[in-house]
């Protein structure tokens, strides 16, 4: 699916930044996505200053109203809910983030190499990405989440590892989420290959890894990085679902989408706590998807409305 | 034709063949197995008893051994026996799977009945405050997470106004007409028509912006046709086109929205019985049931690709293939 939004082209906008700049709702969620990431960087320190701790509970002090010391009020647990948001949005940027680069990275060397290669080696890759498309990915990545790690051989320090459920995310959703990149590489490659300045290359040369990686790559930089700025809402939403679902992040490690879940078991005692981590989740999600459009603008305005019409 | 359609077919079985090997071998990484289950249901099974079980089951054997048998039986037709809900696994997916394609079908309608005409509308008034509007709107629909728009809407219509149950159906409540079904539907319903109408409103309006671009409009146009022929009797068929395509490749993203909103409102549908029947250790169950989601998104690409090719006489079915 695709989130280009067909925009006039102002011919006077020449730099990158200009043509961004004029994308006021990009501008505007650059600036809140800013303010929420240097929030959640500096957790740590709102946590001292209010005096409390994400983890500390305070069975006296459950569901408290907003005060002083807890801004947003306190949870079933009597927790600080603002300091759990904060250290949640790490825990969920985080995520976002680094599995949108791995699957990005993933995607970028499979199309490269394919589109590259050509023949048989591209026809049996794309029939494998067409495949993995054509998965049903919320169900397959619930039963990914519910393998045991002990079971695949893996060491007991990994399995048993207090964060293991964060690495967990991020190589599962690598692990679907690079198919867009690939396709998209793999089809700019195609048409790359051919042009004069590789043939020049290739003509010095070059071995297929300078081609590809010198000569190619640099002129995909603009839709990798639009497509990849794109996702990471996709890829938060996939967190907070399966976090949500109890097979994400695991407590006490928070993470927007498990407060939710406490949040939804409460709902009826305390309505409240079940706004605050979705609004979160939803103004992050529609700011990288903005600032995705506005980049496509900046860095890739031709392309933008054809795309538009092929994407999907 | 005739020739592209086995061929897809025939991928389409290989793709499906895979996925049952992948997930036979992925429920196998799952933690526990059914004896474990029973032993921590009944204290008094001893381990000689475990092992002979396992032995009844054939849990003994390898992997590859109890796949191939699994795969024997299923080939004729008997898809084994679902734990969880003490009945053959069949009977246990039809209504589910009933259950869920109304709410699926009722959603989807009522997305396209929105968004087809917001996005031509913004489409014919590019760049307006109104196609500002609706993309904003659409942006906002794409990006609000769907468990969290079920529970606002559970918040809004069930707690504070009380109008409509938060979840489950009529038949748990002890009444099962038609009529008594619908406030039951009526939640789920909204949240996947909210969740899916955003996608195809950007869709439908980029494509109709490309299509009222071609030199057979401007055609259109000098001959001095009004807006709506040109817009509705000239474009739109065009237009629909890769909508259409779009529409049907969106079947397994629709599957997953499915899972969430059924898992929030408790509605016994396929996503809650995959959900269920993979965290409840049901491997026969889970193992259809993901097959059967599998097969379904197979069958939706199958016919994008199918109705592309019918919808527009300048592309071939060999083109598609290449």
């Amino acid at each position: 699916m695709s989130i280009a939004t067909a925009r006039p082209i102002d011919v006077h906008a020449n730099s990158v930044v200009d043509r961004f700049m004029r994308h006021r709702l990009a501008v505007i969620s650059a600036i809140i996505l800013g303010v929420l990431v240097a929030l959640a960087l500096l957790a740590p320190a709102i946590e001292a200053m209010l005096g409390t701790n994400a983890e500390t509970v305070d069975l006296l002090a459950r569901y408290g109203p907003a005060s002083a010391a807890h801004p947003l009020g306190t949870d079933e647990l009597g927790r600080d809910v603002l300091v759990r948001l904060l250290y949640g949005g790490r825990v969920s940027l985080f995520v976002g983030l680094t599995a949108t680069l791995a699957a990005a990275i993933i995607g970028t060397a499979i199309g490269l190499f394919a589109g590259y290669a050509g023949g048989r080696v591209d026809a049996l890759v794309m029939r494998v990405t067409d495949g993995v498309i054509a998965l049903p990915v919320l169900p397959l990545l619930i039963v990914l989440a519910a393998v045991d790690l002990g079971k695949l051989g893996l060491p007991d320090s990994i399995v048993s590892a207090e964060n293991v459920s964060l690495y967990r995310i991020v190589a599962i959703v690598a692990l679907v989420g690079w198919t867009t990149v690939a396709r998209l590489v793999r089809a700019s490659t195609l048409s790359l290959k051919t042009r004069p300045f590789i043939l020049a290359a290739q003509a010095q040369g070059a071995d297929k890894f300078r081609v590809m990686f010198r000569h190619i790559l640099p002129n995909l930089a603009s839709p990798i990085i639009v497509a990849t700025t794109l996702s990471v809402g996709n890829v938060i939403l996939l967190e907070s679902v399966l976090s949500f679902l109890g097979l994400g992040i695991q407590p006490p490690l928070p993470s927007w989408g498990n407060i939710l879940t406490g949040a939804q078991n409460t709902i009826w005692e305390a309505p409240g706590l079940a706004f605050y981590p979705g609004m979160l989740i939803f103004v992050t999600v529609i700011a990288f998807n903005f600032i995705g459009d506005g980049l496509q603008d900046a860095l890739d305005p031709r392309a933008r409305d054809r795309r538009a019409a092929e994407q999907h | 034709m005739s020739e592209f359609l086995i061929r897809r077919v025939f991928h389409s079985l290989i793709v499906l063949f895979v996925m049952s090997v992948i997930i036979y071998g992925l429920i196998g990484l799952m933690p526990g197995d059914p004896i474990d289950l029973m032993i921590s249901a009944d204290p008094h099974i001893t381990s000689e008893d475990a092992a002979r079980l396992r032995l009844i089951y054939g849990l003994d054997q390898p992997l590859w051994s109890r796949y191939l048998h699994w795969l024997g039986s299923a080939l004729t037709g008997d898809l084994g026996y679902s734990r969880l809900y003490a009945q053959p696994v069949w009977d246990a997916i039809v209504p589910a799977l009933s259950n869920t394609l109304v709410l699926l079908l009722s959603s989807l309608t009522l997305a396209l009945m929105i968004a087809l005409p917001a996005g031509i509308f913004a489409a014919t008034r590019p760049y307006s405050l109104s196609d500002y509007g609706i993309n904003l709107a659409a942006f906002a629909g794409i990006s609000i997470p769907p468990f969290w728009l079920g529970i606002l809407l559970i918040l809004l219509f069930a707690v504070t106004l009380g109008w409509l149950p938060a979840g489950g159906t009529a038949e748990a409540a002890g009444a099962g007409t038609l009529w008594e079904r619908v406030p039951y539907l009526v939640l789920p319903i909204v949240s996947l028509t909210i969740a899916g109408v955003g996608g195809h409103t950007r869709f439908m309006r980029a494509s109709m912006i490309e299509t009222l671009r071609q030199d057979y409009i401007r055609t259109a146009r000098a001959k001095g046709l009004s807006q709506s022929r040109v817009v509705l009797g000239h474009a739109l068929r065009n237009a629909m086109i890769p909508v259409v395509t779009v529409i049907a490749l969106d079947l397994g993203v629709l599957f997953s929205g499915a899972l969430i909103t059924e898992t929030v409102f408790a509605y016994p549908g396929m996503g809650k019985l995959i959900f269920d029947s993979i965290m409840g250790n049901d491997y026969n169950l889970a193992l259809v049931c993901l097959l059967l989601a599998t097969a379904l998104t197979l069958f939706g690409n199958l016919f994008a690709d199918v109705a592309y090719a019918a919808l527009d006489p300048r592309i071939s079915y060999g083109d598609i293939e290449a």
